[in-house]
Protein backbone atom coordinates (compact mmCIF):
# COMPACT_ATOMS: atom_id res chain seq x y z
CA UNK A 1 0.00 0.00 0.00
CA UNK A 2 3.12 2.32 1.19
CA UNK A 3 4.36 1.34 -2.42
CA UNK A 4 1.75 2.63 -4.01
CA UNK A 5 1.06 5.99 -3.08
CA UNK A 6 4.72 6.49 -3.33
CA UNK A 7 4.32 5.46 -6.98
CA UNK A 8 1.04 7.02 -7.11
CA UNK A 9 3.06 10.49 -6.04
CA UNK A 10 6.21 9.94 -8.18
CA UNK A 11 3.78 9.55 -11.25
CA UNK A 12 1.66 12.49 -10.16
CA UNK A 13 4.82 14.73 -10.12
CA UNK A 14 5.96 13.25 -13.90
CA UNK A 15 2.86 14.06 -15.51
CA UNK A 16 2.78 17.20 -13.23
CA UNK A 17 6.50 18.11 -14.41
CA UNK A 18 5.56 17.35 -17.77
CA UNK A 19 2.72 19.63 -17.99
CA UNK A 20 5.02 21.89 -16.76
CA UNK A 21 7.51 21.46 -19.60
CA UNK A 22 4.69 21.27 -22.29
CA UNK A 23 3.08 24.76 -20.16
CA UNK A 24 6.81 26.15 -20.95
CA UNK A 25 6.82 24.49 -24.60
CA UNK A 26 3.29 26.40 -25.36
CA UNK A 27 4.54 29.70 -23.92
CA UNK A 28 7.35 29.85 -25.91
CA UNK A 29 5.95 29.38 -29.27
CA UNK A 30 3.05 31.52 -28.28
CA UNK A 31 4.94 34.19 -27.14
CA UNK A 32 7.30 33.76 -29.67
CA UNK A 33 4.75 34.42 -32.21
CA UNK A 34 3.19 37.21 -30.67
CA UNK A 35 6.72 38.79 -30.85
CA UNK A 36 7.54 38.46 -33.87
CA UNK A 37 3.70 39.42 -35.41
CA UNK A 38 4.41 43.10 -33.27
CA UNK A 39 7.68 42.83 -34.45
CA UNK A 40 6.34 42.46 -38.34
CA UNK A 41 3.27 45.04 -37.32
CA UNK A 42 6.02 47.56 -36.29
CA UNK A 43 8.46 46.97 -39.23
CA UNK A 44 5.46 47.41 -41.71
CA UNK A 45 4.19 50.58 -39.57
CA UNK A 46 7.87 51.68 -40.27
CA UNK A 47 7.57 51.12 -44.13
CA UNK A 48 4.43 52.54 -44.44
CA UNK A 49 5.82 55.53 -42.95
CA UNK A 50 8.79 55.80 -45.15
CA UNK A 51 6.71 55.41 -48.22
CA UNK A 52 4.11 58.21 -46.94
CA UNK A 53 7.27 59.98 -46.80
CA UNK A 54 8.51 59.67 -49.75
CA UNK A 55 5.19 60.15 -51.51
CA UNK A 56 5.02 63.37 -49.48
CA UNK A 57 8.52 64.44 -50.78
CA UNK A 58 7.74 63.74 -54.57
CA UNK A 59 4.09 64.83 -54.27
CA UNK A 60 5.82 68.19 -52.95
CA UNK A 61 8.79 68.03 -55.71
CA UNK A 62 5.49 67.54 -58.00
CA UNK A 63 3.85 70.65 -57.37
CA UNK A 64 6.77 73.03 -56.63
CA UNK A 65 7.34 72.45 -60.29
CA UNK A 66 3.77 72.32 -61.43
CA UNK A 67 4.08 75.87 -59.93
CA UNK A 68 7.68 76.79 -61.15
CA UNK A 69 6.21 75.73 -64.82
CA UNK A 70 3.02 77.97 -64.37
CA UNK A 71 5.00 81.09 -63.04
CA UNK A 72 7.35 80.46 -65.95
CA UNK A 73 4.15 80.01 -68.91
CA UNK A 74 1.93 82.55 -67.53
CA UNK A 75 3.82 85.19 -65.85
CA UNK A 76 7.89 85.43 -67.38
CA UNK A 77 6.48 84.41 -70.88
CA UNK A 78 3.92 86.75 -70.70
CA UNK A 79 6.15 89.33 -69.44
CA UNK A 80 8.94 88.78 -72.27
CA UNK A 81 5.85 88.71 -74.56
CA UNK A 82 5.09 92.37 -73.73
CA UNK A 83 8.43 93.13 -73.75
CA UNK A 84 8.51 92.23 -77.03
CA UNK A 85 5.59 94.00 -78.18
CA UNK A 86 6.73 97.34 -76.59
CA UNK A 87 10.28 96.92 -78.75
CA UNK A 88 8.17 96.64 -81.49
CA UNK A 89 6.70 99.40 -81.13
CA UNK A 90 9.49 101.35 -79.67
CA UNK A 91 11.84 100.15 -83.08
CA UNK A 92 8.66 101.62 -85.07
CA UNK A 93 8.66 105.12 -83.10
CA UNK A 94 12.46 105.40 -83.47
CA UNK A 95 13.82 107.90 -86.14
CA UNK A 96 16.28 106.28 -88.97
CA UNK A 97 19.22 104.73 -86.93
CA UNK A 98 20.46 101.77 -88.55
CA UNK A 99 22.83 101.27 -85.18
CA UNK A 100 20.24 101.32 -82.66
CA UNK A 101 17.91 99.49 -84.82
CA UNK A 102 20.35 96.43 -85.26
CA UNK A 103 20.64 96.80 -81.51
CA UNK A 104 16.43 96.49 -81.05
CA UNK A 105 16.77 93.25 -83.44
CA UNK A 106 19.46 91.76 -81.54
CA UNK A 107 16.84 92.67 -78.15
CA UNK A 108 14.04 91.54 -79.68
CA UNK A 109 16.09 88.31 -81.01
CA UNK A 110 17.18 87.41 -77.06
CA UNK A 111 13.71 88.26 -76.02
CA UNK A 112 11.99 85.40 -78.40
CA UNK A 113 14.61 83.14 -77.43
CA UNK A 114 13.92 83.65 -73.79
CA UNK A 115 10.11 83.24 -74.11
CA UNK A 116 10.73 80.17 -76.24
CA UNK A 117 13.36 78.83 -73.73
CA UNK A 118 10.82 79.51 -70.79
CA UNK A 119 7.98 77.65 -72.54
CA UNK A 120 10.32 74.55 -73.15
CA UNK A 121 11.77 74.21 -69.29
CA UNK A 122 7.97 74.81 -68.24
CA UNK A 123 6.72 71.88 -70.73
CA UNK A 124 9.70 70.11 -69.19
CA UNK A 125 8.69 70.94 -65.64
CA UNK A 126 4.80 69.93 -66.01
CA UNK A 127 3.72 69.12 -69.87
CA UNK A 128 0.47 71.35 -70.53
CA UNK A 129 -1.05 68.73 -72.28
CA UNK A 130 -0.31 66.24 -69.30
CA UNK A 131 -2.57 68.67 -66.96
CA UNK A 132 -5.43 69.65 -69.64
CA UNK A 133 -5.83 66.15 -72.07
CA UNK A 134 -3.97 63.31 -69.69
CA UNK A 135 -1.31 60.73 -70.23
CA UNK A 136 -2.70 59.56 -73.44
CA UNK A 137 -2.33 62.72 -75.31
CA UNK A 138 0.93 63.65 -73.23
CA UNK A 139 2.55 60.73 -74.39
CA UNK A 140 1.82 61.46 -78.08
CA UNK A 141 2.90 64.88 -77.88
CA UNK A 142 6.51 63.44 -76.02
CA UNK A 143 6.27 61.16 -79.60
CA UNK A 144 6.09 63.68 -81.90
CA UNK A 145 8.44 65.87 -80.23
CA UNK A 146 11.27 63.39 -80.09
CA UNK A 147 10.33 62.00 -83.75
CA UNK A 148 10.36 65.42 -85.37
CA UNK A 149 13.90 66.03 -84.81
CA UNK A 150 14.47 63.11 -86.94
CA UNK A 151 17.81 61.68 -85.67
CA UNK A 152 15.85 58.69 -83.43
CA UNK A 153 12.44 56.98 -83.82
CA UNK A 154 10.30 56.64 -80.73
CA UNK A 155 6.62 54.50 -81.37
CA UNK A 156 4.62 53.97 -78.25
CA UNK A 157 1.78 51.14 -78.14
CA UNK A 158 -1.03 52.32 -75.78
CA UNK A 159 -4.32 51.21 -76.67
CA UNK A 160 -5.86 53.64 -74.45
CA UNK A 161 -5.06 51.07 -71.60
CA UNK A 162 -4.31 52.95 -68.47
CA UNK A 163 -7.16 52.74 -66.18
CA UNK A 164 -5.62 54.86 -63.21
CA UNK A 165 -7.11 58.03 -62.07
CA UNK A 166 -4.74 59.68 -59.85
CA UNK A 167 -3.56 62.39 -61.02
CA UNK A 168 0.24 61.65 -59.48
CA UNK A 169 0.06 57.65 -60.00
CA UNK A 170 -0.44 59.05 -64.20
CA UNK A 171 2.91 61.57 -63.55
CA UNK A 172 4.95 58.90 -62.19
CA UNK A 173 4.24 56.71 -65.28
CA UNK A 174 5.18 59.82 -67.59
CA UNK A 175 8.45 60.76 -65.21
CA UNK A 176 9.57 57.65 -65.58
CA UNK A 177 8.85 57.46 -69.46
CA UNK A 178 10.52 60.91 -69.82
CA UNK A 179 13.56 59.73 -67.28
CA UNK A 180 14.14 56.99 -69.43
CA UNK A 181 13.99 58.92 -72.63
CA UNK A 182 16.76 61.82 -71.11
CA UNK A 183 19.13 58.40 -70.85
CA UNK A 184 18.74 57.22 -74.51
CA UNK A 185 19.04 61.00 -75.61
CA UNK A 186 21.62 61.87 -74.05
CA UNK A 187 23.61 58.63 -73.15
CA UNK A 188 22.57 55.52 -75.10
CA UNK A 189 23.17 57.67 -78.58
CA UNK A 190 19.53 55.45 -79.84
CA UNK A 191 18.63 55.05 -82.85
CA UNK A 192 15.58 53.35 -82.17
CA UNK A 193 13.07 53.29 -78.49
CA UNK A 194 9.67 51.80 -77.90
CA UNK A 195 7.51 51.77 -75.51
CA UNK A 196 4.77 49.39 -74.85
CA UNK A 197 1.89 48.58 -72.88
CA UNK A 198 0.41 45.66 -72.10
CA UNK A 199 -2.13 44.61 -69.58
CA UNK A 200 -1.86 41.45 -67.45
CA UNK A 201 -4.30 40.63 -65.76
CA UNK A 202 -4.86 43.84 -63.24
CA UNK A 203 -1.40 44.76 -64.43
CA UNK A 204 -0.07 46.74 -66.62
CA UNK A 205 3.77 45.99 -68.43
CA UNK A 206 5.36 48.77 -69.75
CA UNK A 207 7.97 47.55 -71.61
CA UNK A 208 10.87 50.40 -72.70
CA UNK A 209 13.61 49.45 -74.96
CA UNK A 210 16.35 51.22 -76.82
CA UNK A 211 18.62 50.54 -79.24
CA UNK A 212 21.50 52.57 -77.84
CA UNK A 213 25.30 51.33 -76.42
CA UNK A 214 23.82 50.45 -73.62
CA UNK A 215 25.53 50.32 -70.18
CA UNK A 216 26.92 48.45 -67.01
CA UNK A 217 24.30 48.90 -64.93
CA UNK A 218 26.51 47.44 -61.48
CA UNK A 219 28.13 50.65 -62.12
CA UNK A 220 25.85 53.20 -63.40
CA UNK A 221 22.86 53.21 -61.13
CA UNK A 222 23.30 56.49 -59.80
CA UNK A 223 24.40 58.82 -63.02
CA UNK A 224 21.12 56.99 -64.75
CA UNK A 225 18.51 58.21 -62.45
CA UNK A 226 17.34 54.84 -62.42
CA UNK A 227 16.93 55.10 -58.20
CA UNK A 228 14.22 58.36 -59.29
CA UNK A 229 12.62 55.11 -61.24
CA UNK A 230 12.71 52.97 -58.85
CA UNK A 231 10.88 55.31 -56.25
CA UNK A 232 8.62 55.99 -59.12
CA UNK A 233 7.87 52.58 -59.40
CA UNK A 234 7.37 52.33 -55.61
CA UNK A 235 4.99 54.87 -55.64
CA UNK A 236 3.26 53.52 -58.41
CA UNK A 237 2.81 50.13 -56.03
CA UNK A 238 4.10 48.05 -58.74
CA UNK A 239 8.36 47.30 -59.46
CA UNK A 240 10.59 47.90 -62.12
CA UNK A 241 13.79 45.53 -63.88
CA UNK A 242 16.59 47.07 -66.08
CA UNK A 243 18.60 45.06 -68.47
CA UNK A 244 21.55 46.28 -70.14
CA UNK A 245 24.72 45.61 -70.71
CA UNK A 246 27.40 47.61 -73.40
CA UNK A 247 26.00 47.50 -77.06
CA UNK A 248 23.26 45.54 -76.17
CA UNK A 249 20.55 48.55 -76.07
CA UNK A 250 18.56 49.00 -73.21
CA UNK A 251 15.21 46.88 -71.40
CA UNK A 252 13.06 48.58 -68.38
CA UNK A 253 10.22 46.95 -67.52
CA UNK A 254 7.72 48.39 -65.43
CA UNK A 255 5.02 46.58 -64.00
CA UNK A 256 2.10 48.69 -61.81
CA UNK A 257 -1.36 47.79 -61.12
CA UNK A 258 -3.90 49.41 -62.99
CA UNK A 259 -6.49 51.07 -60.60
CA UNK A 260 -6.25 52.63 -57.58
CA UNK B 1 4.86 -5.61 -16.41
CA UNK B 2 8.39 -6.38 -16.27
CA UNK B 3 7.77 -7.96 -19.65
CA UNK B 4 6.83 -5.06 -21.15
CA UNK B 5 9.27 -2.46 -19.39
CA UNK B 6 11.67 -5.54 -21.22
CA UNK B 7 9.82 -4.57 -24.61
CA UNK B 8 9.93 -0.73 -24.45
CA UNK B 9 13.26 -0.62 -23.03
CA UNK B 10 14.80 -3.06 -25.63
CA UNK B 11 12.51 -0.95 -28.48
CA UNK B 12 14.98 2.19 -26.69
CA UNK B 13 18.19 0.69 -27.69
CA UNK B 14 17.25 -0.60 -30.66
CA UNK B 15 16.08 2.52 -31.63
CA UNK B 16 18.94 4.25 -29.75
CA UNK B 17 21.81 2.55 -31.77
CA UNK B 18 20.25 2.73 -34.85
CA UNK B 19 19.70 6.18 -34.86
CA UNK B 20 23.82 6.07 -33.48
CA UNK B 21 24.34 4.54 -36.84
CA UNK B 22 21.85 6.61 -38.92
CA UNK B 23 24.00 9.61 -37.30
CA UNK B 24 27.41 8.42 -38.29
CA UNK B 25 25.76 7.65 -41.46
CA UNK B 26 24.86 11.70 -41.75
CA UNK B 27 27.39 13.21 -39.96
CA UNK B 28 28.93 14.83 -43.34
CA UNK B 29 25.96 15.34 -44.73
CA UNK B 30 24.67 17.31 -42.20
CA UNK B 31 25.22 21.37 -40.72
CA UNK B 32 28.75 21.71 -38.34
CA UNK B 33 26.62 23.64 -36.14
CA UNK B 34 25.10 19.89 -35.51
CA UNK B 35 27.91 17.97 -35.41
CA UNK B 36 27.85 17.94 -31.31
CA UNK B 37 24.50 17.42 -31.13
CA UNK B 38 25.38 14.27 -32.98
CA UNK B 39 27.96 13.29 -31.36
CA UNK B 40 25.60 13.00 -28.10
CA UNK B 41 23.40 10.68 -30.06
CA UNK B 42 26.21 8.61 -31.33
CA UNK B 43 27.38 8.56 -27.48
CA UNK B 44 23.85 7.65 -26.32
CA UNK B 45 24.01 4.85 -28.74
CA UNK B 46 27.06 3.34 -27.87
CA UNK B 47 26.27 3.43 -23.57
CA UNK B 48 22.55 1.75 -24.78
CA UNK B 49 24.41 -0.68 -26.56
CA UNK B 50 27.49 -1.58 -24.31
CA UNK B 51 24.96 -1.27 -21.26
CA UNK B 52 22.89 -3.99 -21.97
CA UNK B 53 25.48 -5.80 -23.13
CA UNK B 54 26.81 -5.86 -19.62
CA UNK B 55 23.50 -6.02 -17.98
CA UNK B 56 22.82 -9.50 -20.21
CA UNK B 57 25.81 -10.39 -18.85
CA UNK B 58 25.29 -9.82 -15.09
CA UNK B 59 28.04 -7.55 -14.97
CA UNK B 60 27.81 -3.80 -13.61
CA UNK B 61 27.49 -1.10 -15.81
CA UNK B 62 27.28 1.32 -13.31
CA UNK B 63 30.68 3.35 -14.02
CA UNK B 64 29.09 3.30 -17.56
CA UNK B 65 26.93 5.57 -15.86
CA UNK B 66 29.25 8.09 -14.14
CA UNK B 67 30.84 8.52 -17.55
CA UNK B 68 27.80 8.86 -19.57
CA UNK B 69 26.25 11.74 -17.04
CA UNK B 70 29.79 13.64 -17.37
CA UNK B 71 30.03 13.65 -21.13
CA UNK B 72 26.48 14.00 -21.88
CA UNK B 73 26.52 17.22 -19.43
CA UNK B 74 29.97 18.66 -20.93
CA UNK B 75 28.50 18.18 -24.48
CA UNK B 76 25.12 19.26 -23.97
CA UNK B 77 26.42 22.33 -22.46
CA UNK B 78 28.89 22.69 -24.79
CA UNK B 79 26.37 22.47 -27.45
CA UNK B 80 23.57 24.25 -26.36
CA UNK B 81 26.54 27.51 -25.15
CA UNK B 82 27.65 27.48 -28.99
CA UNK B 83 24.21 28.10 -29.92
CA UNK B 84 23.43 30.72 -27.31
CA UNK B 85 27.22 32.55 -28.18
CA UNK B 86 25.75 34.38 -31.37
CA UNK B 87 22.92 36.12 -28.94
CA UNK B 88 25.27 37.82 -26.66
CA UNK B 89 23.84 36.26 -23.35
CA UNK B 90 24.44 38.43 -20.30
CA UNK B 91 24.93 35.22 -18.10
CA UNK B 92 28.23 32.75 -20.10
CA UNK B 93 26.80 29.39 -19.27
CA UNK B 94 30.91 28.14 -18.97
CA UNK B 95 30.73 29.53 -15.41
CA UNK B 96 28.37 27.28 -14.51
CA UNK B 97 29.52 24.05 -16.12
CA UNK B 98 32.91 23.81 -14.77
CA UNK B 99 32.38 23.88 -11.41
CA UNK B 100 29.40 21.20 -12.22
CA UNK B 101 32.02 19.62 -13.95
CA UNK B 102 34.40 19.01 -11.25
CA UNK B 103 31.65 18.42 -8.66
CA UNK B 104 30.78 15.51 -10.78
CA UNK B 105 34.27 13.58 -11.52
CA UNK B 106 34.79 14.57 -7.32
CA UNK B 107 31.49 12.61 -6.85
CA UNK B 108 32.06 9.89 -8.80
CA UNK B 109 35.47 9.03 -7.30
CA UNK B 110 35.12 10.03 -3.51
CA UNK B 111 31.66 10.82 -2.45
CA UNK B 112 29.14 8.46 -4.32
CA UNK B 113 31.59 6.13 -5.44
CA UNK B 114 32.14 4.59 -8.62
CA UNK B 115 29.93 1.48 -7.46
CA UNK B 116 26.86 3.03 -6.52
CA UNK B 117 24.38 4.54 -9.12
CA UNK B 118 25.38 8.73 -9.35
CA UNK B 119 21.94 9.85 -8.36
CA UNK B 120 23.61 13.05 -7.23
CA UNK B 121 25.47 13.88 -10.20
CA UNK B 122 22.67 12.84 -12.20
CA UNK B 123 20.38 15.53 -10.57
CA UNK B 124 22.64 18.43 -10.97
CA UNK B 125 23.78 17.29 -14.18
CA UNK B 126 19.62 17.49 -14.99
CA UNK B 127 18.85 20.83 -12.94
CA UNK B 128 21.63 22.58 -14.77
CA UNK B 129 21.17 21.53 -18.14
CA UNK B 130 17.12 22.65 -17.06
CA UNK B 131 18.62 25.89 -16.59
CA UNK B 132 19.89 26.40 -19.51
CA UNK B 133 16.82 25.17 -21.34
CA UNK B 134 15.24 28.02 -19.70
CA UNK B 135 17.55 30.50 -20.30
CA UNK B 136 17.58 29.22 -23.72
CA UNK B 137 13.95 29.69 -24.35
CA UNK B 138 13.72 33.03 -22.52
CA UNK B 139 16.84 34.40 -25.20
CA UNK B 140 14.76 32.99 -27.84
CA UNK B 141 12.13 34.65 -27.66
CA UNK B 142 12.96 37.52 -28.99
CA UNK B 143 15.36 36.30 -31.70
CA UNK B 144 14.37 36.30 -35.43
CA UNK B 145 15.10 32.77 -36.14
CA UNK B 146 16.46 30.75 -39.04
CA UNK B 147 15.99 27.34 -39.97
CA UNK B 148 18.85 26.46 -37.99
CA UNK B 149 17.49 27.85 -34.76
CA UNK B 150 14.14 26.25 -34.84
CA UNK B 151 16.07 23.19 -34.96
CA UNK B 152 17.66 24.14 -32.29
CA UNK B 153 14.76 25.11 -30.30
CA UNK B 154 12.99 21.78 -30.79
CA UNK B 155 16.54 19.94 -29.63
CA UNK B 156 16.33 22.08 -26.33
CA UNK B 157 12.73 21.35 -25.89
CA UNK B 158 13.50 17.58 -25.98
CA UNK B 159 16.15 17.74 -24.20
CA UNK B 160 13.84 19.85 -21.22
CA UNK B 161 11.19 17.46 -21.52
CA UNK B 162 13.53 14.27 -20.98
CA UNK B 163 15.56 15.69 -18.43
CA UNK B 164 12.77 17.10 -16.06
CA UNK B 165 11.47 13.88 -16.15
CA UNK B 166 15.18 12.47 -15.17
CA UNK B 167 15.30 14.73 -12.76
CA UNK B 168 11.83 13.82 -10.50
CA UNK B 169 13.40 10.16 -11.05
CA UNK B 170 16.57 11.09 -9.75
CA UNK B 171 15.10 13.39 -6.52
CA UNK B 172 12.90 10.56 -5.66
CA UNK B 173 15.65 7.58 -6.35
CA UNK B 174 16.34 7.35 -2.82
CA UNK B 175 12.83 6.56 -1.90
CA UNK B 176 12.12 4.64 -5.13
CA UNK B 177 15.09 2.17 -3.87
CA UNK B 178 13.22 1.34 -0.55
CA UNK B 179 9.89 0.24 -2.77
CA UNK B 180 9.29 -2.99 -3.66
CA UNK B 181 10.56 -3.73 -7.86
CA UNK B 182 7.29 -4.31 -9.10
CA UNK B 183 6.41 -0.46 -8.22
CA UNK B 184 9.46 0.68 -9.33
CA UNK B 185 9.16 -0.69 -12.47
CA UNK B 186 6.47 1.64 -13.36
CA UNK B 187 8.49 4.56 -12.98
CA UNK B 188 11.23 3.19 -15.40
CA UNK B 189 8.26 2.72 -17.59
CA UNK B 190 7.18 6.27 -17.95
CA UNK B 191 10.92 7.47 -17.79
CA UNK B 192 11.76 4.97 -20.66
CA UNK B 193 8.78 5.83 -22.73
CA UNK B 194 9.58 9.71 -22.31
CA UNK B 195 13.38 8.88 -23.23
CA UNK B 196 12.02 7.14 -26.34
CA UNK B 197 9.83 10.13 -27.28
CA UNK B 198 12.68 12.59 -26.83
CA UNK B 199 14.76 10.35 -29.05
CA UNK B 200 12.27 10.11 -31.87
CA UNK B 201 12.06 13.64 -31.66
CA UNK B 202 15.99 14.33 -32.28
CA UNK B 203 15.44 11.95 -35.23
CA UNK B 204 12.67 13.71 -36.27
CA UNK B 205 15.00 17.24 -36.27
CA UNK B 206 17.99 15.51 -37.50
CA UNK B 207 15.86 14.40 -40.99
CA UNK B 208 14.79 17.43 -41.48
CA UNK B 209 17.88 19.27 -40.94
CA UNK B 210 19.22 17.34 -43.77
CA UNK B 211 17.82 20.05 -45.53
CA UNK B 212 19.48 22.96 -44.16
CA UNK B 213 22.44 24.25 -46.06
CA UNK B 214 25.56 22.79 -44.89
CA UNK B 215 27.45 26.26 -44.57
CA UNK B 216 25.19 28.07 -42.88
CA UNK B 217 27.42 29.25 -39.68
CA UNK B 218 25.61 30.33 -36.93
CA UNK B 219 26.21 33.73 -37.10
CA UNK B 220 25.42 33.99 -40.65
CA UNK B 221 22.34 32.50 -39.78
Amino acid sequence: MEGDSIVLYIIISILVSLLFALGVIWFLNHAQKKISQSRFRAQELKLNFQRLMLENTVRTKEQERDRISRELHDDVSSQLGIVNLNMHVLKQRMPDDHGLESIIDQIEMSIKKSSERSRAISHELMPISFKKFGIHLALEELVDSINVTGTMTLTVENDFLIELKDEFKLLHIYRVIQELLNNSVKYAKAKNISIDFLPIGTEIEMTYRDDGIGCDLSQNKEGLGLNNINTRATLLDGDVEFTSSINKGFLAVLKFPNYD
Amino acid sequence: MEAFFNGIANTTVVFSVVFAIFSILVYNKTNKVFHLFLVYIIMGGSFDLVSTFFFEKKMNNLKFFHLYTLLEFVILSVFIRNFLEVMKPKFDLQKAYLPAVVFIIINSLFIQGLDIYNSYSAALSSILILGYCIYTFYLLLDFQMSKIYISFKWIVIGVFINHIVTLIVMLSSNVVLNISSDYRIIIWIIKTIVGLFTKLLFFIIIVKSLNHPKKHSLNGR
